[in-house]
């Protein structure tokens, strides 16, 4: 694994970013829940075309779906994900201080960091089992 | 119809033969994983402690940048701090002269206008100051008149307060806003105030890992005799010597079977691979002491060889 495989700019830490992601959206312009609220309250859009309502933090990392054209983007994004940082801050992006906004970047590679060496240890240690069960079948039988 | 016996205990020996070669190739196959996952867990510490030091890096930029709102930065043409530092600098200026020129035109405004421009000057951080700006405030310069409850709170108390005071405890006393305000930005300042600054350096020495720290190691072989299994120390890993002071391994791991015959310039080291002559150098290098060791090497070398020769 290389440094250079995580680069910041794929993970939507711009408001412009995340508004980019939304491919396709439910509802339209004017609905409370629309496409730029849900960037403004940090979401950006990771769903398919089964699936076109799945959006996800930029900070936490919380997936919701299931959205309703009435719904508060961060009124939703408060009360699944209470400990969010950026919710906490509770200010869109251009009203945020640029101390505020790198604290956020920071935490986002930290996690990101974690959650990449998590899942590869589970993978390296899931590998390692099989690994095991043939060697003791090799000897054994 | 006799038939050949066979042996139930020559069959139990074989099984238990195949389990302990079972258990000894498990045990080494755990040992690899664990050594991997821990070489994962130290590159994951190593990966956040360079994020960390990247926070702190970020930390160090002007405060006027820190202060600023992501909007006016995003809303600026610059595009490298530096430029973006100067341009805020230029435009505190300005406003600077342009606040002078409201002040001067109407003195009712002067408390309220001064306020005002005392925050954003303070707040810069860096003061340029211009004739008209030190001819209006003669004798009231915004440094040294204090803004904020804290920084008000530090100028008053700061002399008055003895240095072997814990700043903690005094701030307990008083109310809660004192307190929000001294654990969060000047917890920093009051620790300092509580501790001595007459300080040893030998404590501040980062504390080697001494061996009695970790658990006891009881040694799995005997490392003196001739014969023994022993592996070479891994980057990175912890080696405990028999006298129980910790090393830290460097030396990279060997893979193929060699020999290393220290010399007095150097180590001689002998590879699995073809020998055709010996360089003169080489044999002049080698003193009588070496000489012996070398003999017992070859003898128990040729031992070795005629007890597993045939057998692989």
């Amino acid at each position: 694994m290389d440094q250079e495989d995580m680069d910041l700019r794929d993970y939507c830490i711009l408001e412009s970013q995340r508004l980019e992601t939304f491919k396709s959206w439910p509802f339209k312009a004017d609905a409370p829940c629309c496409v730029s609220k849900m960037a403004e309250a940090g979401f950006y859009w990771c769903g398919n075309e089964h699936e076109i309502d799945t959006v996800a933090c930029f900070v936490c990392g919380k997936s919701l779906d299931g959205w309703d054209a009435n719904d508060d983007p961060w009124a939703e994004h408060k009360k699944h994900a209470p400990r969010c940082a950026f919710v906490n801050l509770g200010r869109a992006e251009k009203d945020l201080t640029v101390a505020e906004w790198l604290e956020l970047v920071i935490q986002i590679k930290t996690y990101l960091i974690n959650k990449q060496y998590d899942q590869m240890r589970k993978k390296v240690v899931k590998y390692c089992e099989r690994k095991r069960e043939e060697l003791i079948k090799s000897i054994k039988g | 119809m006799p038939r050949t016996k066979l042996s139930k205990n020559a069959k139990r020996n074989r099984d238990a033969a195949k389990d302990e070669t079972l258990s000894t190739r498990l045990r080494e196959f755990d040992l690899e994983v664990d050594q991997f996952l821990s070489d994962l867990e130290f590159k994951r510490q190593e990966r956040l402690d360079e994020n960390k030091s990247l926070a702190n890096l970020v930390r160090t930029l002007p405060q006027r940048i820190h202060d600023m709102k992501m909007g006016e930065l995003m809303a600026m043409e610059e595009k490298t701090i530096d430029e973006v530092n100067v341009a805020l600098e230029k435009k505190a200026a300005a406003n600077r002269s342009m606040m002078n020129a409201s002040l001067l035109s109407s003195s009712k405004k002067k408390s309220k206008g001064d306020e005002g421009y005392l925050t954003e000057d303070s707040g810069s951080g860096n003061m340029i100051a211009t004739s008209a700006y030190t001819g209006f405030t003669r004798g009231m310069t915004p440094s040294a008149r204090p803004v904020g409850p804290l920084s008000s709170a530090k100028a008053k108390s700061r002399n008055r307060r003895s240095r072997s005071a814990c700043g903690y405890l005094n701030t307990i006393g008083s109310n809660s806003s004192t307190i929000s305000s001294s654990t969060t930005s000047s917890r920093t300042t009051t620790d300092r105030m509580s501790r001595s600054r007459m300080r040893t350096p030998l404590n501040n020495r980062v504390k080697a890992a001494s061996a009695d720290r970790a658990a006891p190691v009881t040694p799995k072989v005997c490392p003196n005799t001739p014969l023994s299994m022993l592996r070479y120390p891994r980057i990175g890993e912890t080696v405990i010597s028999l006298t129980g002071s910790p090393i830290v391994a460097q030396c990279p791991s060997d893979t193929t079977a060699t020999v290393n015959i220290p010399i007095k310039d150097g180590v001689i080291s002998l590879r699995p691979t073809r020998l055709d002559a010996v360089h003169p150098d080489f044999i002049e290098s080698i003193d009588a002491e070496t000489w012996s060791q070398i003999k017992e090497l070859q003898s128990n070398l040729n031992k070795l060889v005629k007890s597993v020769d045939g057998k692989i």
